[in-house]
């Protein structure tokens, strides 16, 4: 029986309560780590990852407004976990010679390039300036909360990001040209590696 | 993340653009070149790509970091004994088949060294000497009769430093001691008593110890060796 209602676990989620994420991701862990095994990932892949990747696709979900309601929230959050599993099955299919990919029902394969993008860009961030992150974040539009990051604004103009620094406008433009140029520089290199 | 020396105007171009500052001649200009110019086309895609992109990966790093703190030690520790098992689980079978065979040779071989008679009749199987049980009845025989039998005949070897000391009996090798030291080697031929002959090696090394070794010798001619080439001597069993 669960603690929590499924109302409280939905805020919990978007409120960000230790609580409700910790409840959930021990409700199916040893589950989770069990599956893992069963598709003989556990060589490549650390079970935990799995348990952690699945409740930042949770919790994107539902703050996201992108959770239907249509089953549990644990439930939901053992089939993307699940999921998680099997991508990682057909992506080390080959590296094990095993012989046939593995079905996902219901899989929506979305954008894989949207995908790689992400996975550039997220390999990028740690070498950023702290200067350029905190331009760029503003420009962006994004705002930090006691959760973490979310859209404020889809954009910001140099005006409101300069108030926001204490900084001149054309300062702040002048800096963020500079950052962005770097990080289109680095995001087109990363690109031809591939 | 590398600083790129030279800045591009149309980076900052791009900026006014999307903040709708351009000038009505400015945005003309600037739609003209969208027009013909593939670099500006590219620079102004890849523009808007990085800022949905970053967006979509600053939200979601921020995610991770709060799914991983609040894992915290628990994940950390799961994450080792994860880590763990899948080491253990790397052992293949056939590793542990061959960790058997091994497990089971070196019980054999501590089984061996442990038996002193089991040794001596494997060492002495290598060597072409009498096994231990041999010996053994040899020892007890000749201590029996020790008294009354007395000796057939001695040979007592003190020149040289013989490696290798070999009784045979044409090519069949009933007796090789290996040494490495000087000894003073006696040996003698006895009546073990039933019309069995036996011959026996003292061994003193040194002069501080004293070692017996014997076996049962058939009728017939025999050669003793010092050095296993050439006779140092004969004697015959009648």
């Amino acid at each position: 029986m669960n603690k929590y209602s499924e109302e409280e676990l939905i805020s919990g989620i978007q409120n960000g309560s230790d609580a409700v994420i910790r409840f959930v991701m021990k409700r199916y862990a040893e589950n989770i780590r069990k599956m893992v095994a069963d598709f003989s990932l556990d060589r490549y892949v650390q079970p935990e990852d799995i348990i952690q990747d699945g409740m930042v696709e949770l919790i994107l979900n539902i703050r996201q407004g992108r959770f239907n309601r249509k089953s549990s929230v644990v439930t939901y959050y053992y089939s993307i976990c699940r999921f998680i599993c099997l991508k990682q099955y057909n992506k080390f299919r080959e590296v094990r010679h095993l012989s046939d990919p593995v079905d996902i029902p219901d899989h929506d394969p979305g954008d894989p390039a949207a995908d790689e993008r992400l996975d550039r860009v997220m390999k990028i961030m740690p070498s950023m300036k702290k200067e350029c992150v905190d331009i760029i974040n503003l420009r962006f539009g994004l705002r930090q909360t006691n959760t973490g990051y979310e859209i404020a604004a889809e954009k910001r103009g140099f005006e409101e990001v300069a108030a926001l620094l204490g900084i001149e406008a054309a300062n702040a433009r002048q800096r963020f040209g500079r950052c962005i140029q770097s990080l289109l520089a680095e995001y087109r290199k990363r690109s031809n590696w591939n | 993340m590398e600083e790129t020396n030279g800045y591009n105007p149309d980076t900052d171009l791009i900026e006014r653009f999307l903040d709708g500052e351009l000038t009505a001649e400015e945005l003309e200009n600037f739609e003209k070149r969208i027009a013909s110019d593939a670099v500006l086309v590219q620079l102004l895609k890849d523009r808007k790509e990085l800022q949905e992109t970053y967006v979509r990966a600053r939200i979601r790093e921020s995610v991770r970091e709060e799914v991983r703190r609040i894992s915290g030690e628990d994940g950390q520790r799961q994450r080792f004994v994860g880590h763990f098992t899948a080491t253990m689980r790397l052992v293949h079978r056939r590793y542990a088949i061959a960790a058997g065979i091994l497990l089971l040779i070196g019980v054999a071989v501590a089984a061996l060294l442990m038996a002193p008679d089991l040794r001596e009749t494997v060492m002495a199987f290598f060597r072409g000497e009498p096994s231990v049980p041999v010996l053994r009845e040899v020892r007890q025989e000749y201590k029996a009769r020790r008294s009354a039998l007395g000796a057939a005949g001695t040979v007592i070897l003190t020149s040289g430093v013989p490696d290798t000391i070999i009784i045979c009996r044409e090519k069949n090798i009933l007796f090789r001691w290996y040494g490495k030291q000087e000894y003073l080697l006696n040996f003698t031929i006895m009546d073990a008593g039933r019309g069995t002959p036996v011959f026996v090696v003292k061994l003193n090394p040194a002069g501080t110890s004293f070692l017996l070794m014997g076996g049962i010798l058939k009728q017939g001619s025999y050669a003793w060796y010092a050095d296993g080439k050439e006779p140092a001597g004969h004697f015959t069993i009648e």
